[in-house]
């Protein structure tokens, strides 16, 4: 196997790793952990595998990360990512990915704990989490939408990066935090712009939280002509 | 009230869907595949589910929750569940007017609507929401005292159009930034702005800046009037 994934469903860290690799196109091993409510990534066995105690864990031979931004790096530099994922000869570039790359910890910090707060009640300064994650949500929709003005999708040019990838789930599953604390998508129209994109890139799959576009494709109807149209189901 | 602008018209490509508040109406705003644009009550008529979480097909708006597909009239066109039954005319969202015009999404919730105005030829910039009540915001705007643009100490002046519509203009600089704003709620609101039609990336950019600063300070100052 190319490599082995410690993973929980509902984690956006993790679905980072499975969405990256999606993209890519490569196989690997899933390991299921119970994060909640058996808090299984902090047992003995798991800190004896990764002593960050965090999920997910990337683990390759005797090589183990637990941050996903080196994830991110080592799997778009071993497995021969199109070069725009991390822009080999553009240091500029490589300059502004890192840069994003710490912007997605202040997301895990602020709206993925409000997450696991909503999800699993785990204990949180409430009021600091969800001022945090607004901040964050108006920072990056102020940059996509100065992009926007050269043209630009994504955060560093007009082709998707691991920054991209890095920073999508926690600003995508921000509603989940709570309703009518400003951190539903409808304040920011450059955001939902850039979620569509990144939804729309070959290779995207979905978690909880985070809709595929086409589930309901099969159903497109033509409505051009007066009744007479397509039923799913014909015989 | 009458036409009140929701968002930029750039903001919508066609296949979206988008949520919109005026007054206290809830409102899914979406384009179809071909361009048509509608304004619906954001509740599905199946089982309330927000509308505004749907997905566009074609020119239909799917419910994300049953995917009952409704066409540009609103009608309940298609039953997933029930793919032979043709469901009956009856099954219908609420619409309301919407239009397009000068680059901003206008709905109007009232019977009667005039012609929203604003000049042609305007370059959207952003809509951008504010934590603070429309009030305050204003009054922070008509006390502002920066340059719009960096080596262009002349000011600006402020021209109040109406209610909703003001006009920054720079004195030096061929700079004019239209603002329209749209009251959410008693503590948010929205400013959709536009600037003169020969504006460059970069006084866009600096255009995106000045509203970030606009911003802070208006919500600034509101936090120590209610403190
Ligand atoms: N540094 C890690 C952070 C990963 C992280 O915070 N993961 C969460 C789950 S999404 C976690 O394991 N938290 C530990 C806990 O709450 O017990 C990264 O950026 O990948
Ligand atoms: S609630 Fe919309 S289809 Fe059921």
């Amino acid at each position: 196997m190319s490599f082995t994934l410690y993973d929980y469903a509902l984690s956006g860290n993790c679905y980072k790793i499975r969405l990256f690799a999606n993209i890519l196109n490569v196989e690997y091993e899933r390991i299921a952990v119970e994060f909640y409510p058996g808090a299984e990534h902090r047992s003995e066995k798991m800190l004896q595998i990764s002593p960050a105690g965090t999920l997910p864990i990337l683990k390759k031979d005797d090589m183990v990360l637990s941050e996903t931004s080196a994830m991110l790096f080592w799997m778009a530099k071993n497995f021969n990512a199109a070069d725009h994922w991390w822009p080999e000869n553009d240091v500029a570039a490589q300059a502004q990915i890192i840069q994003w790359m710490g912007f997605a910890s202040d997301l895990t910090a602020t709206i993925g704990q409000g997450r696991l707060h909503a999800l699993f009640q785990t204990p949180i300064d409430k009021d600091k989490i969800v001022k945090g994650g607004r901040a964050a949500l108006r920072k990056i929709e102020a940059h996509l939408t100065e992009q926007s003005f050269d043209g630009f999708s994504f955060l560093t040019g007009d082709k998707p990066t691991i920054a991209d990838i890095a920073c999508f789930p926690y600003v995508a599953l921000s509603p989940d935090v709570g309703a009518n604390i400003g951190l539903d998508h409808d304040d920011y129209p450059a955001i939902r712009n850039w979620i569509y994109a990144l939804k729309s890139l070959n290779g995207f799959i979905p978690m909880p939280g985070i809709y595929a576009m086409h589930e309901l494709k099969d159903h497109e109807i033509d409505y051009g002509a007066q009744k007479p149209f397509k039923t799913g189901a014909a015989q | 009230m009458t036409n009140v602008a929701v968002g930029l018209s750039k903001d919508l490509p066609n296949g979206r869907v988008m949520r919109a508040i005026v007054g206290e109406q809830d409102l899914v705003v979406w384009r179809s595949k071909s361009g048509v644009l509608s304004a619906w009550d954001n509740r599905c008529p199946h089982r309330g589910m927000r509308l505004s979480h749907g997905f566009v097909r074609g020119e239909a708006l799917a419910c994300v929750y049953h995917g009952w597909h409704y066409d540009k009239t609103a009608t309940c066109r298609y039953i997933p569940a029930h793919p032979e039954l043709e469901p009956p005319e009856t099954i219908k969202a609420q619409r309301f007017s919407s239009t397009e015009k000068g680059g901003l999404i206008w709905v109007s919730i009232e019977e009667q609507s005039t012609e929203p105005s604003i000049p042609d030829n305007l370059k959207a910039i952003r809509s951008i929401s504010f934590a603070c009540p429309m009030m305050a915001l204003k009054q922070v705007i008509r006390d502002l005292d920066f340059t719009l643009v960096k080596d262009d100490n002349s000011g600006w002046v402020i021209q109040e159009k109406s209610d909703d519509q003001w006009m920054m203009k720079s004195i030096k600089a061929n700079i004019s930034l239209h603002l329209f704003f749209q009251n959410l709620s008693e503590q948010t609101c929205k400013i959709h702005a536009l600037a003169n039609s020969d504006c460059a990336p970069d006084t866009m950019k600096k255009m995106s800046q000045a509203l970030e600063h606009i911003r802070r300070l208006a919500e600034k100052h509101y936090e120590v009037v209610v403190s």
